[in-house]
């Protein structure tokens, strides 16, 4: 089977690769372009270890196809700090050491910082909610969700949607 | 007791050292590594459960383009049997043979051969190719059907151990254990009421996010490098060693950053296999299961059965304690049954009491450990019947725990006398704790339960080197599962008396940091934690002499204050104090550079008791449990960095709810797991739960310099209890077997 | 002297006698009078298991010091998690 030409941007950058038809988002974002951030759990969409956003909506990289991303605009943990200064969302999991870990970490930084760029003000149940797709067996949630809710409100942080 | 000291950064909850590396996506895992020329490991599983292995033929395999290396269980040495040390750690041969089977498959998905080839799906490709006859056997997949007479056996090799005399019959009961005081009988016969109950727990797997994942290269002299994700790469290199007949002195073991572990990953799976198939092909492997292989071929933990009877005066006062229990070890001997054993009763003052267990062969993957290795198991079973001698006696359940709790100088049921332990400290904590009297609705229970484990102190190493500007390095050795670093730059910081800020922390490979065992035991901060500060006391003396050297004095007129030095009361007071970063700017002149170093055998590690408190609701049409309110109160000892104590408590509470409610191996009729995934083996998500209360409690440990126990295994035991009190208060049924799901309820609630 | 234990495991060494009185300073001394007293257990409890003196769990136990009214308990060595 002949590969396909993707041109796509990633973090805001052109990029360019040859994919199988069948090659996930995932490997060729680990494998191909060298961003290793995003992170593989199970490869069946269950963890949310890997997720990424597609044109602005999160999404499973393991249950996107990379051809599926011609013409689109990739966003992934690489891409979530502006330059040398941390978004919002890095810096108030750390300063509520809501990673042990650390592995299911770049999927909850890509979960949390699109909940909020939709739902600026998410109630307890919302949060929890939405990130009942991103599985953490280290924290128990507690201190993840108490993060979020210290960022809720604050909407001027997020007013930019990629 | 309460903590008096006054620590300055101890205490605090400052930003983990790796912190950004792990926020931003920088920090390195198993599976993020690679080297020009890698090429891709891949497993043939076998697809029975228990099979003769009669012939593989790699041969088309091996012929396939970009195939450069297939092996079998053929092309390993020969391993002598010998223990890994450690009760239920197993033995090498039996590593060995669980690695990659020799003449039998033990449980579905045991590896039977291996491929490595230029692409993964190439080298899956390649696997098809591969022949293997099998003989097909019946699987034994549970306790029931191991120990029946004429059970098919797993191994004729394997005679009870701990029978006298040895049997004449060969069994999948490969041990039995006896642990008893005092007179049984008499103390079942003093007893104004007894309970008995049959307590069942399933096959769990630990569920660590990180699949294991390693990558391989040796060279044309022998020396092979290993990257891989692991709980302590020390004990790596001694299994890769043993496995492949190597020299420790030619395994370079570097522990990448590790996505969780919980036990499961103080054992080796591919770690020898990738470095087999590198020596064939001469290029380096890389090895990555996906889920599936994590959940048919790594772990878990085991499935048991525990028959339980206690004796207790009308006061509540404990009079007899039986308990026959037989845990699940796997395809191989050595389940965490000797643990359970001896924690069961460990939090009570008893007189007589008799137990007796069971290490059993299955055809399941062998198991490992899992936090606090065993302990869940038991103690849920003897938590659940407290509860019910709690109904029976109609005592509050935290005055008859408080009736019978250890406490100082009391002999605890596995032998020793305990130290100070703060099982007391937490039950009234419990008492007083706002969410052990709210309101409750009619559908709602409340239950408690006590969790205990031992902790553990072995073997650590750690050097600190203070940079020319007095800023510090810690160099250790134990994988950074849940925040060490931290630990460990606030015990530096604090020893040394200066800013948190300016120490670093480096977890050294196996030829870059002294030997430590692994990050388990919950000993990581206590044992590691001990060589820090010992290692930052020796730069102390070495600062103190620099500056005798400095003002020319006699290194006894020096003191040490607040990260200076000074000099002592009396002597020439015109000196100024030297800071560390003063006396390292000028260390060439004194001396060279100032390295401190430690290595220990750490003993003292301080029991850890904990209670928690369950609040659940059960849907009375769907038997579905709802966790409404947990609260998680332990002993710390000393908490070095609360925030990550908390942090294990209410991870542990988690793991402990999904035990109790939802998790568990589903198996076919052929012995082929069902719900190999984390859609269908269900780990608890963030909408399954309340807010995880926390209590942190400091009885500190005398032991260690700054109190502390040790708290990551503790926290999973009293969940399973807690939340089956919580159900059997809400239905008013005790339901007796794990997991607690809306089926089993159901069925339970129409009965 | 200090009071040793012997747990149900050792029973086949130590003469199934539960609790004996040793004098030793060390360890290793009160493994080789025990050594002399019960043959064979030398090896099990330099190698085998590990001890409590005084409440203290040790996991390779050697050298260290025994009080003349220290408790000495053995037990199994614990696998971590």
């Amino acid at each position: 089977m002949s590969k396909i030409h993707v041109v796509t941007r990633v973090n805001d950058e052109k990029v360019e690769f040859l994919c199988e038809p069948q090659e996930t988002l995932l490997d060729v974002l680990r494998n191909k372009l060298n961003l290793t951030g995003t992170k593989e759990g199970c490869a069946t969409g269950d963890c949310g270890a890997c997720s990424v956003t597609l044109d602005g909506r999160l999404v499973c990289s393991c249950l996107t196809l990379a051809a599926e991303t011609k013409g689109k605009s990739v966003g992934t943990i690489e891409g979530v700090a502006d330059g040398d200064t941390l978004h919002p969302v890095q810096q108030k999991l750390l300063e509520h050491a809501a990673l042990q870990c650390g592995v299911c970490t770049p999927g909850y930084v890509i979960a949390i910082k699109a909940l909020l760029e939709k739902n600026p003000d998410p109630s307890e149940s919302e949060i929890r909610y939405w990130l009942a797709g991103n599985l953490c067996r280290c924290t128990g949630y507690d201190k993840i969700i108490t993060a979020v809710q210290d960022l809720a409100g604050q909407s001027d942080k997020f007013k930019e949607v990629v | 007791m309460s903590d008096t000291h006054d620590y300055k950064q101890i205490g605090t909850r400052p930003i983990r050292p790796d912190g950004v590396d792990k926020i931003t996506g920088r920090a390195n895992y198993g599976a993020d590594y690679s080297l020009p020329g890698m090429l891709h490991g891949v497993v043939l599983r076998s697809p029975y459960a228990h099979a003769n292995i009669k012939r593989i033929d790699l041969g088309k395999a091996l012929a396939l383009e970009g195939v450069y290396a297939a092996v079998s269980g053929a092309d390993f040495p020969d391993v002598a049997a010998g223990g890994m040390g450690g009760e239920g750690g197993g033995d090498f041969k039996d590593l060995a043979s669980n690695i990659m089977a020799r003449d039998k498959a033990l449980y579905h998905g045991h590896a039977v051969a291996a491929v490595a080839a230029t692409s993964r799906e190439l080298a899956i490709e390649a696997l098809d190719l591969i022949e293997v006859d099998y003989e097909v056997l019946t699987p034994v997949m549970n306790l029931d059907a191991a120990m029946a007479e004429n059970a098919p056996l797993l191994n004729d090799k394997i005679y009870t151990m701990g029978v006298n005399p040895k049997p004449e019959q060969p069994s999948n009961v490969a041990a039995r254990m006896e642990f008893k005081r005092g007179d049984i009988d008499a103390g079942f016969a003093d007893a104004e009421v007894i309970v008995e109950g049959e307590f069942r727990t399933p096959t769990v797997h630990q569920g660590y996010i990180e699949p294991h994942a390693c990558l391989a290269t040796m060279n044309q002299g022998g020396q092979a490098t290993l990257w891989c994700s692991t709980q302590g790469h020390f004990e790596v290199r001694t299994a890769v060693s043993k496995t492949l007949d190597m020299d420790v002195c030619d395994i370079k073991v570097i522990a990448t950053e590790i996505g969780g572990g919980f036990g499961g990953k103080t054992v080796i799976y591919q770690e020898p296999v990738a470095i087999l198939m590198s020596k064939i092909s001469g290029r380096p492997v890389k090895m990555v299961m996906d889920r599936e292989e994590v959940f048919r071929a790594s772990g878990p933990a085991s499935a048991t059965l525990s028959k339980i009877k206690l004796g207790a005066k009308k006061d509540g006062t404990l009079t007899a304690m039986s308990c026959w229990m037989a845990y699940e070890a796997g395809a191989f001997p050595g389940s965490s049954m000797a643990p359970g054993a001896m924690c069961i009763f460990a939090p009570y003052k008893t007189d007589n009491f008799l137990i007796e267990g069971f290490d059993v062969v299955v055809n399941k993957p062998k198991v490992a450990a899992y936090r606090a290795p065993g302990a869940p198991q038991s103690m849920y079973a003897c938590e659940s019947l407290m509860d019910e001698l709690a109904y029976k006696l109609e005592m509050d359940p935290i005055d008859l725990r408080l009736k019978n709790a250890v406490e100082k100088g009391d002999q605890a049921a596995y032998g020793p006398k305990f130290n100070e332990v703060g099982l007391r400290e937490c039950l009234i904590a419990a008492k007083e704790h706002p969410n052990y009297s709210r309101e409750l609705t009619e559908t709602q229970g409340r239950g408690i339960s006590v969790g205990f484990w031992f902790n553990a102190g072995m073997q650590s190493s750690a050097e600190v080197h203070i940079n020319e500007n007095g800023t510090v390095m810690v160099i250790e050795g134990n994988p950074d599962i849940g925040g060490s670093r931290a630990s460990m730059a606030l015990m530096a910081a604090e020893t040394l008396g200066v800013p948190y800020e300016k120490v670093r922390v480096l977890v050294g490979d196996t030829e870059t940091a002294g030997f430590t065992n692994v990050t388990g035991g919950s000993r990581t901060t206590f044992a590691t934690g001990m060589a820090v500060i010992q290692a930052s006391q020796d730069i102390i003396s070495q600062a103190k002499q620099r500056a005798a050297k400095t003002w020319e004095i006699d290194e006894d007129q020096v003191d040490w204050q607040d990260g200076h030095a000074v000099p002592m009361p009396g002597v020439n007071a015109d000196w100024e104090p030297l800071s560390l970063a003063k006396i390292a700017a000028k260390s060439g002149r004194t001396g060279g550079p100032l390295l401190g170093r430690a290595s220990l055998n750490a003993r003292g590690a301080g029991p850890g008791f904990s209670v928690n408190i369950a609040e659940v609701d059960v849907d009375p049409e769907t038997g579905k449990t709802e966790v409404v309110g947990f609260t998680a109160i332990q002993d710390a000892g000393k908490a070095i960095h609360p925030a990550y104590v908390e942090g294990q408590l209410q991870g542990g509470a988690v793991q402990g709810i999904g035990w109790a409610l939802n998790e568990e191996y589903v198996y076919d009729d052929k012995g082929v797991m069902q719900n190999p995934g984390f859609l269908d083996y269900r780990i608890p998500v963030a909408s399954d739960l309340p807010k995880i209360d926390t209590v942190i409690i400091e009885v500190p440990n005398k032991a260690h310099p700054y109190g502390v126990r040790g708290v990551g295994e503790t926290p999973i035991v009293a969940p399973l209890a807690a939340v089956a009190n919580a159900v059997r208060s809400a239905i008013g049924i005790r339901v007796g077997e794990l997991p607690l799901s809306p089926p089993r309820l159901l069925a339970a609630m129409d009965e | 002297m200090a009071k040793v234990f012997f747990p149900d495991h050792l029973m086949s060494y130590c003469k199934r006698e539960r609790e004996v009185e040793v004098q030793a300073s060390t360890y290793r001394e009160l493994v080789r009078k025990l050594g002399a007293r019960y043959p064979g257990i030398e090896e099990v409890l330099l190698e085998d298991v590990a001890v409590a003196i005084d409440g203290e769990i040790c996991h390779e136990p050697y050298m260290e010091k025994i009080a003349t009214d220290s408790e000495v308990y053995f037990l199994h060595r614990l696998a971590a998690g």
